[in-house]
């Protein structure tokens, strides 16, 4: 079981961070002799750092792509776009780096000079653009551009320890956010605040990087009948004494995700934890989460997280009930807007991490909750510890 | 989602963020029929939230891309908004324009995407613009499109966003001033021992607390040492910046370079500014630093009105200086607006060409962000917005030189609105 805490120890009782990294490129390189692939032109950050583990600035949100990380099969050489060292491996060498660039044409001339790349004639993409499709054909002229996000998807669903050590750390970080955002639900806080008291929490443990803004919302009471939805947006609502509040904190330990989610009552401060309806929908939720986590088992597929969500009498939620999770977000696993047959094609693999995510309502409001957990060799271990019901009392 | 809640600024201006929607989806349509575009394809987040004014949640690129906000835009007509936020769609849209999320990233979602545009777009639709493709529907979306030719979006994007709308310079300014207002608070915190993360998570907190939507990069509290040979090693020899925060413990005397962004309703603010930890009083040197800084800005805000051209801009920032007073891997200047940088970008490596033809026209936003840089002696940066009016420019930020000014700033002879 790792240590878990972010500083660093002498004797390197944490996560080996070099052999991290040799696990995940020694993968990919093993993955494009097995594909075929002679370069990897790499734009989508997740993958990106897969590959070089390269610490590079947080910025939210999609951006186009742009070949930003190269490596080369016949090489077995990284290159990388990076104007300074600072947050570079040391096994990348300063001769491989390339600075960013504002004209394509520079950069099209940076990529002419890698060894190797021009003559390069399977190349995988994990992105394009209309532009820089018809320039990257100028810079390699015989080159197939093909999808390399299936090979990569399939590579970075398992984990290895230490990517699992990093996930551990993250969720215990998570947690620690999520508990003092319940302490700053009052009547009167404002759902962007409580947003504020999660990042700022998360800054504490030297993560200025959320997995994601919110989820700080309260949920929202339904009728008979009605398909439970939840907001998943924060925003300027005040939360009102009898509110239930749905926090999903996420936190990127080295670009690792763990997630927690957790419902907690606004309340007046001293009073009893839960009304007799909250314990309702609490119960509700937990027999939700026991369907799933019976279905966690390598062997199953999305399509058997969907019939245990359903085996439980509850309506799914309109968002996905489960996704990988590692460096970031990896891919949906089961849900509402994916189709059973797609579901079908997602299998639950021992070493991989999902968040599995659960809401539940009725006319005292909704209960919603998330767990990171582990797939192992038999069934599956929960990462999160922090109680499903801290505030029960 | 209507009208721009939160708490009330001082000055607020006027805001119609329906009026605000209204206009640009005008402008991205007079843009798309200007170029014999058809349909577009937007799936940036900046440029979804400009053709639509949906709102989404701000996450890592991972989950951006997996639940994916895309916006589908015709020729006339409301866009078509994918989304796994219905609750951040504006109230315009009808419910057959709201409609459940794509999944391009896999080859079925791809097909599922090419059948949507295929029902949407008008017969015999010829060019359709795209702003980024998942490998997949790069792979795909030709063969399922046949006859479609696929195009860059930014051709039309960019003209239509780079003149704002009196709303849009109104968001500008508010994203500007909870950014500044934030800065207070961390910059009493700049003490010797504090943490680059300590103020993170002291602006982080402050932002949301004064309205703020979201945050869109880690704010950057670099700690520069005087001499480029002392920091990181880089490709062309100039500054590194910006690099990463962490836990790094900021010490007496550390050059701070600062920089942070934030998004209300959607538009950026872009915060610059440099602080000494521990120090209200900048050395003589860093002073002279300071008010070069401030000589070339006035000579660049002499020339800021309609019709003066970025090479001009460029050439009076380096008048009597002895390199380009900017950074080489950056610019002297760049617009904002839904992204925190985007067109017109001015003194970057596209070259002289590029910034002559960039002509200023009311409405246009410019970061003007000059580095002076004394290699041994360290230096001086920090960022002004403007927008360009009918016959000159003012100013969206507003924040004091502490400890550089010394309470004698370029702007106390009253030119300046502080």
């Amino acid at each position: 079981m790792v240590n878990v805490g972010t500083m660093a120890l002498e004797d390197g009782g944490r996560v080996d961070f070099t052999r991290l990294r040799q696990e995940r490129r020694a993968r990919v390189l093993a993955a494009m002799e097995a594909e075929g692939l002679d370069a990897l032109l790499l734009g989508r950050e997740p993958n990106a750092r897969y590959v070089s583990g390269a610490r590079r600035l947080f910025v939210a949100g999609t951006r186009p792509f742009a070949p930003g990380c190269v490596l080369v099969r016949s090489t077995g050489a990284l290159h990388l776009m990076s104007t300074w060292e600072d947050g570079v491996p040391p096994e990348v060498p300063r001769e491989h780096l390339y600075g960013t660039t504002w004209n394509p044409m520079h950069l099209m001339a940076a990529l002419g000079r890698i060894e190797g790349l021009p003559e390069a004639r399977r190349v995988g993409v994990d992105g394009m653009t209309p532009l820089f499709a018809q320039l990257l054909r100028g810079v390699m002229p015989e080159a197939t551009f093909v999808d390399a996000t299936p090979a990569l998807r399939a590579l970075r669903r398992r984990k290895t320890a230490d990517e699992v050590s990093c996930i551990r750390t993250a969720v215990a970080i998570a947690e620690a956010a999520s508990l003092a955002v319940a302490d700053a639900i009052r009547p009167g806080v404002r759902e962007r605040e409580l947003v504020g008291v999660l990042e700022a929490h998360l800054a504490a443990f030297g993560i200025t990087t959320p997995a994601a803004e919110g989820l700080c919302c309260v949920a929202d009471p339904v009728t008979d009948g009605d398909v439970p939805r939840l907001r998943q947006l924060p925003s300027d609502r005040t939360v009102e004494a009898g509110d239930l509040v749905a926090v999903r904190s996420g936190a990127l330990y080295a670009g690792y995700e763990g997630t927690v989610g957790r419902t907690w009552p606004c309340r007046m401060h001293g009073s009893e934890g839960r009304t007799p309806d909250q314990r309702v929908l609490a119960a509700r939720w937990s027999a939700v989460w026991a369907e799933l986590r019976d279905a966690c088992r390598p062997g199953a597929s999305g399509a058997d997280l969907r019939a245990a969500y359903e085996r439980s009498g509850e309506p799914l939620p309109p968002f996905p009930i489960a996704y990988s999770a590692g460096l970031g977000y990896d891919e949906p696993v089961a849900g509402s807007h994916l189709g059973t047959a797609a579901e079908e094609h997602r299998p639950l693999e021992p070493d991989t991490v999902l968040v599995v995510q659960a809401h539940v309502a009725g006319p005292a409001g909704g209960w919603y909750g998330a767990e990171t957990v582990l797939l192992t060799a038999e069934g599956c271990e929960p990462l999160t510890t922090l109680a499903i019901d801290p505030s029960g009392g | 989602m209507t009208t721009a809640r939160g708490p009330t600024l001082t000055a607020e201006g006027e805001l119609d963020v329906a009026r605000m929607r209204r206009d640009r989806l005008a402008r991205l349509q007079a843009e798309m029929e200007a170029q014999g575009v058809d349909g577009l394809v937007l799936s940036g987040q900046g440029n979804v939230h400009y053709a639509t004014g949906a709102a989404t949640l701000t996450s890592e690129i991972g989950r951006a891309i997996h639940e994916p906000v895309i916006a589908l835009v015709t020729r006339d007509g409301l866009p078509y908004l994918c989304t796994p936020y219905p609750e951040g769609a504006p109230p315009e849209l009808p419910a057959d324009h709201v409609l459940p999320p794509l999944q391009p990233e896999w080859a079925d979602g791809v097909a599922e995407m090419a059948g949507l545009l295929a029902d949407l777009l008008a017969p015999g639709a010829a060019r359709l613009a795209v702003d980024d493709l998942s490998a997949a529907a790069y792979e795909r979306l030709p063969a399922l499109l046949p006859g479609v030719e696929l195009v860059d979006a930014g051709a039309v994007v960019g003209p239509a966003k780079v003149r704002k709308t009196d709303d849009e310079l109104e968001c500008i300014r508010r994203a500007q001033r909870t950014n500044e207002l934030a800065m207070y608070d961390v910059y009493e915190a700049l003490r010797p021992g504090v943490r680059q993360c300590d103020l993170s998570a002291i602006f982080l907190r402050r932002i949301f607390e004064l309205g703020a939507h979201a945050n869109v990069i880690d704010p950057i509290w670099q700690a520069t040492p005087p001499s480029i040979a002392q920091g990181p090693w880089t490709v062309h020899g100039d500054v590194a910046f910006p690099t990463s925060p962490s836990d790094r413990i900021l010490r007496d005397g550390d050059l701070v370079l600062v920089d942070s962004g934030i998004l209300y309703e959607g538009y950026a603010s872009d915060f610059g500014r440099t602080w000494i930890t521990g120090r209200r009083r900048a050395g003589a040197r860093q002073r002279d630093h300071f008010l070069r800084w401030c000589d070339v800005i006035e000579r660049v805000l002499e020339l800021v009105r309609p019709g003066t051209t970025g090479l001009e801009l460029n050439r009076a920032a380096r008048k009597g200086e002895p390199d380009k007073p900017w950074l080489d891997h950056f610019y002297l200047a760049h617009g904002i607006g839904v992204e925190s940088a985007e067109m017109p970008f001015i003194g970057t490596d596209l070259g002289e060409d590029f910034d002559e033809a960039i002509v200023l026209a009311p409405g246009m936003v410019l970061v003007l962000e000059p580095v002076i840089w004394e290699d041994g002696q360290g230096g001086f940066r920090a960022e002004e917005i403007v927008a360009v009016t009918d016959d000159g420019y003012r100013l969206l930020s507003r924040f004091p030189y502490h400890p550089f000014d010394e309470g004698s700033g370029p702007f106390d002879d009253g030119s300046g609105p502080w």
